[in-house]
């Protein structure tokens, strides 16, 4: 019998993104400090800023801008009350580790006493401390770590409750994060642009990479403006989690049937959960199950967000009427909603048992389907 | 569920909505009984397919809308949009993607309606 639901082509038209992907190859742009004095001075927000520190007469001196220094490692103190103990395995496994460069090493960052001229580190000791460690096991050309001048950046000043803000400063509060894009990006340049494929990590995320672009699927970073384009999408740490297999399944079939939209984030545990229960069940996810799924999406829901935005309103609707209150944040609903809605309404493929009883309550005989909003199931139940 | 073109004397936007007539009210308390606002065009359909309309216009042809110089998207369009051409785009993507949205009804004035 036919599925009630068939899917309708959409033309399919070229993506700019094959021809404007950030990972494909380095921008070539520079900017200097003067083009970003300039950009800032054109925004309000920052204005704001300037307006206010006027009106309160603030005016900074320069001479209270860090300074930096090369200090002999035996000379600085670190106060056990501001930093974090030693982290053993840390210094082990990272710093010290089999990837050692010694290139790869931070400045230290202390407080300089104006009274004593002692430096106290304030960030940085695990980075000191293996330096220190590895010069004294012979692993540095030089004997002594004791005399080692190491950089430092430093403030002067006795003030700890100072140097204990500084500490929560350079370890974050305050500080943008490096993006998880441009975690992705810098290991994909590190092979596509310096040739480097010494390290497995970026190896394995650019195959995860070279798996999007060959089904026209690129990831971007949050608020860019390339968002606007098909086939994005700026969920990382999804993207990072996924195996390959399940990459490769969800964007070929992303491309297929939602190609002129970006890749929602329902889409990567959706694809999760059809490789590992498909496999486990020994059941075979089927071209023809494929496209039925994508019609049911496409007529009842529109497309992969809507659906996703409903899958997550029927798992709590579900979740209250159940057990009387809402219940955590989970993303194993999308698969659950989606099989059981197919089955429910006369999908005749061959879906794992183990998707058909999450989410179902065998004494009401009512699955999460059932929770979703009455204008999507009574146009269900229409067509 | 209702997605809508709003036109008042000086500018062009665009919304969507559950309750057509209290939306229109709202903008007329804001704008003014002189402001001419008015929805020059009402589209009804199927809610998902109209949020996804809405998406469509806001992120994927986000470079036709309002943004300020700090980031400030807005739901108005720039200057140089029609609503006749805006129309046409829009009948052109609901045809396209296969959504369940139909025209309702033009030049909707709550003033005038009421």
């Amino acid at each position: 019998m036919t599925f009630k639901f068939q899917y309708q082509d959409v033309v399919r038209r070229p993506n700019p993104m094959s021809n404007i992907n950030p990972l494909a190859r380095s921008s070539g742009k520079q900017a200097t400090y003067g083009d970003r004095v300039e950009q800032l001075e054109n925004s309000n927000l920052w204005q704001k800023s300037v307006r206010a520190h006027e009106a309160a007469g603030r005016t900074f001196d320069v001479s209270l801008i860090p300074q930096i220094a090369k200090v002999p490692l035996g000379e600085i103190i670190i106060d056990e009350d501001i930093q974090r103990g030693l982290e053993v395995k840390h210094c082990s496994n990272t710093i010290g580790g089999a990837k050692f460069d010694p290139r790869y090493l931070s400045t230290l960052i202390c407080a300089k006493s104006p009274t004593t001229g002692k430096y106290i580190s304030i960030d940085g000791q695990q980075s000191g401390s293996t330096v220190a460690s590895m010069v004294h096991a012979g692993l540095f050309n030089t004997d002594d770590w004791k005399t080692l001048e190491y950089p430092v950046q430093y403030v002067v000043t006795d003030d700890l409750s100072f140097a204990r803000k500084a500490f929560g400063i350079v370890n974050g509060k305050g500080k943008l994060k490096q993006s998880l894009f441009n975690e992705l990006r810098n290991s994909i340049f590190c092979i596509r642009i310096d040739g480097n494929t010494e390290d497995p990590d970026d190896v394995q995320a650019l195959r995860k990479v070279e798996i999007g672009e060959k089904h026209d699927c690129y990831p971007v970073e949050i608020n860019s403006k390339l968002t606007k384009y098909p086939g994005t999408f700026t969920h990382i740490s999804l993207f990072n989690l996924a195996t390959e297999e399940a990459l490769e399944s969800a964007f070929s079939w992303h491309n297929e049937y939602f190609h002129m939209d970006g890749v929602h984030a329902s889409v990567f545990p959706l694809f999760r959960d059809i490789i590992r229960d498909f496999k486990s069940a020994k059941i075979e996810f089927t071209d023809k199950l494929a496209r039925e799924l994508a019609a049911m999406i496409q007529s009842l829901f529109g497309d992969m967000t809507e659906f996703g935005q409903a899958a997550m309103a029927a798992r709590t609707a579900w979740h209250n009427a159940r057990y009387g209150y809402e219940g955590n944040w989970s993303d194993d609903q999308y698969a659950a909603v989606l099989f059981q809605l197919y089955v429910k309404l006369g999908g005749e493929e061959n879906v794992p048992l183990v998707l058909m009883d999450k989410y179902f309550d065998p004494k009401s005989n009512t699955g999460i389907p059932d929770f979703l909003a009455s204008e999507i199931l009574d146009l269900a139940e229409a067509a | 569920m209702y997605f809508y073109i709003i036109k008042n004397s000086t500018d062009l936007g665009f919304g969507i909505t559950g309750n057509y007539v209290n939306r229109a009210q709202d903008y007329v308390s804001h704008s003014g009984p002189n402001s001419g606002a008015h929805f020059a065009q009402l589209w009804t359909g199927h809610t998902p397919h109209v949020k996804k309309l809405e998406r469509i216009v806001k992120e994927q042809w986000i470079d036709r809308t309002f943004i300020s110089q700090d980031g400030w998207k807005t739901e108005w369009l720039q200057d140089n949009e029609t609503v006749e051409q805006f129309t046409t785009d829009i009948e052109n993507v609901v045809k396209e993607r296969h959504l369940k949205v139909e025209l309702y009804r033009s030049n909707y004035n709550f003033l005038l309606d009421k």
